[in-house]
Order: structure tokens, then C-alpha cells, then sequence
């Protein structure tokens, strides 16, 4: 058995009266690609949300192993913690290259804004970007404006921001929306790259043969509620899972 | 419609132009100021004045320029740090004569005061004055951009607020009872470091300092935004949650920057004054403070040097244009905005299409129109 990363207990998330999460529980394990799909509006957006810091709970829990309680922290001090996010569109700092965009991703511990000013990255951390534009199959793009990159490539470079901070939980929502079949043909290729023994990597996806491609075991969300949780054979042929896709 | 104030300055495909040269002609042109000034060979002094005022508005654009160039932050109350500068360099001389003539200036006999209120105490030495310039144009800043920031205010939002406060702190100027000078101002200074204020020799090396002071101030801009904190800030501009969820307190970054542009400001306005011999609320109406991002608009946003020259050009051309026909300078200045708005979002010495690729870009532009028009 793997070891556990991320637990989430009798989460609930409300927006006024309306529950986007209901009393939500579930675990990640090190080690496995999980994906987490649902239909729009089923609450993908709104977890990984809490996750990360950015909604705040009315109930439950969120632990990361070895860093505690992560509803105490704030969202920089997660990402600190070790949870990476890629967002639903392309996050990337348009003005800056390639290359500075994941300099500004290598971040070691807090230092003043005095020290920034003078600070270069060492050598190791320069071949860090190396290795990291090698997985991302940017290394001709690295003195480009991340701006002027197409799509596919945007959403790598952010992918690769993330990688530079060796997350212990990376969560990737929706990444190869707006893709074509050959960016996401090597987006499949790039995450399942990324599977390692310390790492925890989690896909909201619609694209269902991605899913399928990617992930160990398939997360079904509905209305705030996980409605089956399984490997990608037995969610496909789950009849409450075929009723919330096909419809009422 | 506002995106386009806060947005990146466009793709670029020309960098920007390098600060180096202009910095090291500014302080050339201070030092030859000032021994212009020693030697008595050398321009007028209404021309050596007029100088100076426009090296200390460059130096207000550049302030500017740090903030919302830079790190995307629009100020619309600049003119704040500007009057704190102004006001205590004011003080500072009006103490000083009082202190030679022991009769207090004119608004505080009007008033019935026969002496300065306790505020003014140290204020004839002027490191001290230089010291509280700093300090208190850093604190106000410090204060209003920490509840700022961290509620997350931003953007529009942002650029209101801070005209809000810096028209309260016109309304407060305007009374009589604060020893401000109220309605009037302070004036009739009559001598800066020991130097009478109506002579070429003072005026050039007032003119001097502003140029020298101005060269400081794009030096230090530059040396910032090309440091990884200045990449923080432009990735702050671009995508402030993504550089959050990458670890960065963003807080901390925005009010570093916004701290730095208020003393700068600040240094401005205290250059500013003596040059012009009169302070009073209007440096804090809000027109002035537009006019500020007008400047840094039309030279180019995020450039350093382009906001000082939209500076040099635009108060220039209003000396003259307001001596010539006072009553056309606003819609001059409103028509200028309209053009950098529609034909050069990036101004005019901004990164990005130059000036002859866009307006070749509208003429196609234009021409396809036609052609379609003819078609149909
Ligand atoms: N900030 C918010 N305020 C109000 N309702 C919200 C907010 N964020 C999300 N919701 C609602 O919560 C539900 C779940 O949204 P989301 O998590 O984005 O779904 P998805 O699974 O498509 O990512 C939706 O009905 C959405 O309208
Ligand atoms: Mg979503």
C-alpha cells in the first residue's frame, strides 16, 4: 500500500445557501494519478479551491502529510508546503521569457525584497530550469515572451513552473482543455511522466479518453458529492454515472 | 474598457529603450547646471528654472512609472507624496526666515498667531526636514497601501481610492486653523541652505540637484525593475495569483515598491517648491495627480524613460501652451490622451509597435475597410 499525501475530511463548501461542496471526504496516496471528473458545476474547481487556499470551508478538514492542518495557512504558505496548482486557464507572466518565468518559480525559503534585488540563482538551480524545459520539450523556447507562446506551450511552461518546486501534490485542473489531439497526446505523456514515488499528481479533466489514459483511479464528483470512486472500466459502466453525464 | 490600463504595455517586439544614456545625460546637464550657476556663463535663470520644474515633474513620472509600469498598481493620488515633499520643504523655509526676521509669515498673523505651532520645532535644520520628508511620505504610503493591499484592492478600485484620499487631504489643506497656509499656501520663502532663493546662483544649483536627483531616481527605478524583484513585480502586473500559489507573499512585494515610489514622489515635490516659490492645496487636487498618468501614459507605461520624457513633453509643451492660449490646454491635453489611447496604447516611446508600424497598421487597416465599403 501507498503511503498517504493529502486527506480531506467531511469537507463542505457553501456559497450563501447553496452547497458547492457537501460533506466531501477523500484520500490521495502517493505515488498514483488520480483524476477527478464531474459535470459542470459539480464542484472540481471549488475543491481544489480549498485546497489551495484561495475558498475557505464552512466544515471539515484538509491534512498534508508532514505539513498539518492546511486551512490554517495562508495560499502562499501552501504552495510552500508543497501543493503545486496549475490553473483552469494559462497563469503565466506574459512579459517575462520562458526562462524567467520558471526562475521566479524557484524559490527556496523567504528572503527579504533587499535580497532579491541581488540575488542570482545559483548554478545548480540554472540546471534545475535545464532539466525542467527538457520535460516540458521547451528548450528552444527559452528566451521567448512566455506572451507570445501558442496554447499548448503556455500551459506547459505554467506545468513547468510547478515542477521546479517538486510539489508533493500537484493538482492540475482541466490542462488540456482548448488543446488540440497532438498537444494532448503529449500532455498524456508529459503527466504520466511526472507520476513519482513522492508525488501525488491529481487531473480534473472532462476530456474522458485522457482520463482514461492517465489516470490509476477515476474520482466522481456530483453536486458537491463523490458519487462513485473507482478505476476508469468500472466508472464508465456505472449506471448513476452514466445517468449524471447523459442526463435527466 | 480599464482592462487596458492595467494590462502588460503590448507584445512587445522592440525592447524598451535602455535608461543608461538618459540617466548619465541628466547628470551631466546637473553638473553643468550647477557650474553654470558658479561660473555665471550659461542660459537665464527663468530658462535654468524652467528646467528644474520639468527634471522635478520627470522625477514624479518616474515614481509613477515604478508603480503602475511596473508592478500594475495605478495611483491616482500621487500628488499626495509630491505635497508631503512640497509642504515640509515649505516649513522648513518658512522657519528658517522666521527664525531671521522673528515675525511669523503672513497666513499665521492673519490667523492671530504670533508664533509657529510646535509642529515646526527642528524643522530650520534641513536633514531633519530631509529625514521627515522621507519618513513621513514612507508611513503615509506604508499605512494606506498595507489596508489597501491586503483587503486586495486593486485595479480600478485602487485608482479610486487613492484620489479619495488625496482630495480629504485637499480639503484638510484648505483650512485655515491647520498652519498650512490654508487656501493660499505658503510663499514668500526667501532662502534655501543659506543660498538666496532669487539668484542665478541658486536657482542653478536648484536646477542642478532636480536634474542630478531625477538621474538618482531613474538609476535606482532601473536598477529595481531589472532585478528579480523587479520580475516579481511584472509577474504581479501579470498574474498576481499565480505568482501567490507559487509561494510569494505579495503583499510584502507591492508595498516595497509602493513605499519606494511615495519617498521618490516625495524627493520630487521637495525639489519642486523652492523652485517655483509657492505651495498651496492645488498640488493635491486631483487634476494634478491625473495629469501624472497622463504623462507616464503618453510617454509609455513601463519604460522609465518614457515616462519621464511624456513628462518633459507634456508640461513643456503646457508652459507654453498656457502662456500662448490658457484656455486650450485641457482639451489639447484631452486630445492627447484620446491619441495615445486609440493610436498608441503603448505611448510613445513604449515597447511594442513603434510609432511608424501602427500607423501603417491603421492605414491597412483602414484600406481594408475601404476595399470591403467598395465590394458591397
Ligand atoms: N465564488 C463563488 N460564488 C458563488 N458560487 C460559486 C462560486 N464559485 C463556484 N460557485 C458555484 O459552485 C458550483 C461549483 O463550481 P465549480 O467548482 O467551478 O465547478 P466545476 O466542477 O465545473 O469546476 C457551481 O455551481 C458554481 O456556480
Ligand atoms: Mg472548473
Amino acid at each position: 500500500m501507498n503511503s498517504l499525501a493529502l486527506s480531506i475530511d467531511g469537507l463542505t463548501v457553501s456559497f450563501g445557501a447553496f452547497k458547492a461542496i457537501d460533506n466531501l471526504s477523500l484520500t490521495l496516496d502517493y505515488g498514483e494519478i488520480r483524476a477527478i471528473i464531474g459535470p459542470n458545476g459539480a464542484g472540481k474547481t471549488t475543491l481544489l479551491d480549498v485546497i489551495t487556499g484561495k475558498s475557505s470551508p464552512r466544515t471539515g478538514r484538509v491534512t498534508l502529510s508532514g505539513a498539518g492542518d492546511l486551512l490554517a495557512k495562508s495560499e502562499p504558505e501552501i504552495a510552500l508546503s508543497g501543493v503545486g496548482r496549475k490553473f483552469q486557464k494559462p497563469s503565466i507572466f506574459e512579459a517575462l521569457t520562458v526562462r524567467e518565468n520558471l526562475r521566479l518559480a524557484t524559490r527556496a525559503r523567504e528572503r527579504s525584497i533587499f535580497g532579491e534585488m541581488v540575488r542570482h540563482l545559483e548554478e545548480r538551480e540554472e540546471e534545475k530550469i535545464d532539466s525542467v524545459l527538457d520535460t516540458i520539450d521547451m528548450v528552444d523556447a527559452d528566451r521567448r515572451r512566455a506572451g507570445e507562446l501558442s496554447h499548448g506551450q503556455k500551459q506547459w511552461l505554467e506545468i513547468g513552473m510547478l515542477l521546479i518546486q517538486e510539489p508533493k501534490v500537484l493538482l492540475l485542473d482541466e490542462p488540456v482543455a482548448g488543446m488540440s489531439d497532438d498537444e494532448t497526446e503529449r500532455t498524456a505523456a508529459l503527466v504520466k511522466a511526472l507520476r513519482g514515488p513522492e508525488r501525488a499528481l491529481v487531473v480534473v479533466e472532462h476530456d474522458m479518453s485522457f482520463v482514461e489514459e492517465i489516470a490509476d483511479l477515476v474520482t466522481v464528483l456530483h453536486e458537491g458529492r463523490l458519487l462513485v470512486q473507482g478505476d476508469m472500466a468500472t466508472v464508465k459502466s456505472d449506471p448513476r454515472v452514466i445517468e449524471v453525464y447523459l442526463g435527466r | 474598457m480599464f482592462d487596458q490600463l492595467f494590462s502588460p504595455p503590448g507584445s512587445a517586439t522592440r525592447p524598451a529603450p535602455p535608461v543608461a544614456p538618459l540617466a548619465l545625460l541628466l547628470a551631466f546637464l546637473g553638473l553643468a547646471s550647477i557650474l553654470s550657476g558658479w561660473t555665471g556663463i550659461g542660459p537665464s535663470p527663468y530658462f535654468l528654472n524652467l528646467i528644474g520644474q520639468v527634471a522635478a515633474f520627470g522625477m514624479l513620472a518616474i515614481s509613477l512609472d515604478l508603480i503602475w509600469g511596473y508592478a500594475g498598481v495605478l495611483s491616482l493620488g500621487h500628488g499626495l507624496y509630491f505635497a508631503i515633499g512640497g509642504y515640509l520643504i515649505a516649513m522648513h523655509m518658512v522657519k528658517v526666515s522666521y527664525l531671521l526676521t522673528s515675525t511669523p509669515p503672513d497666513f499665521m498673523l492673519f490667523m492671530g498667531w504670533d508664533e509657529l505651532p510646535g509642529y515646526y520645532a527642528g524643522l530650520e535644520w534641513f536633514p531633519y526636514t530631509l529625514l521627515l520628508i522621507i519618513t513621513i511620505s514612507a508611513l503615509v504610503a506604508f499605512i494606506f497601501g498595507f489596508i489597501s493591499f491586503r483587503s486586495r484592492v486593486s485595479g480600478v478600485y485602487f485608482a479610486i481610492i487613492s484620489q479619495a484620499l488625496v482630495y480629504v487631504a485637499m480639503l484638510l489643506f484648505f483650512r485655515n486653523d491647520t498652519g498650512f497656509g490654508g487656501n493660499n499656501g505658503m510663499t514668500g520663502f526667501t532662502e534655501i541652505l543659506g543660498q538666496p532663493l532669487g539668484e542665478r546662483a541658486t536657482i542653478a544649483g536648484l536646477t542642478g540637484a532636480s536634474l542630478l536627483a531625477a538621474a538618482m531616481a531613474l538609476a535606482v527605478a532601473s536598477r529595481v525593475v531589472r532585478s528579480r524583484y523587479g520580475h516579481m513585480l511584472m509577474a504581479i502586473r501579470d498574474d498576481e495569483p499565480r505568482l501567490r500559489f507559487l509561494g510569494y507573499e505579495t503583499l510584502w512585494l507591492k508595498l516595497g515598491v509602493w513605499t519606494l515610489s511615495a519617498v521618490i514622489a516625495a524627493i520630487a515635490g521637495m525639489l519642486y517648491v523652492p523652485q517655483v516659490g509657492i505651495v498651496n492645496p492645488r498640488v493635491l487636487s486631483p487634476e494634478l495627480s491625473i495629469e501624472i498618468a497622463v504623462w507616464v501614459a503618453i510617454g509609455g507605461r513601463g519604460t522609465l524613460v518614457g515616462a519621464f520624457l511624456g513628462a518633459v513633453l507634456i508640461t513643456t509643451a503646457k508652459f507654453i501652451l498656457t502662456a500662448i492660449a490658457p484656455d486650450l490646454w485641457p482639451f489639447i491635453l484631452s486630445l492627447l490622451v484620446l491619441v495615445v489611447v486609440v493610436a498608441l496604447p503603448n505611448g510613445l516611446f513604449g515597447s511594442g509597435e513603434t510609432l511608424r508600424t501602427r500607423i501603417s497598421q491603421l492605414a491597412t487597416r483602414r484600406a481594408a475597410r475601404q476595399a470591403e465599403g467598395a465590394r458591397t
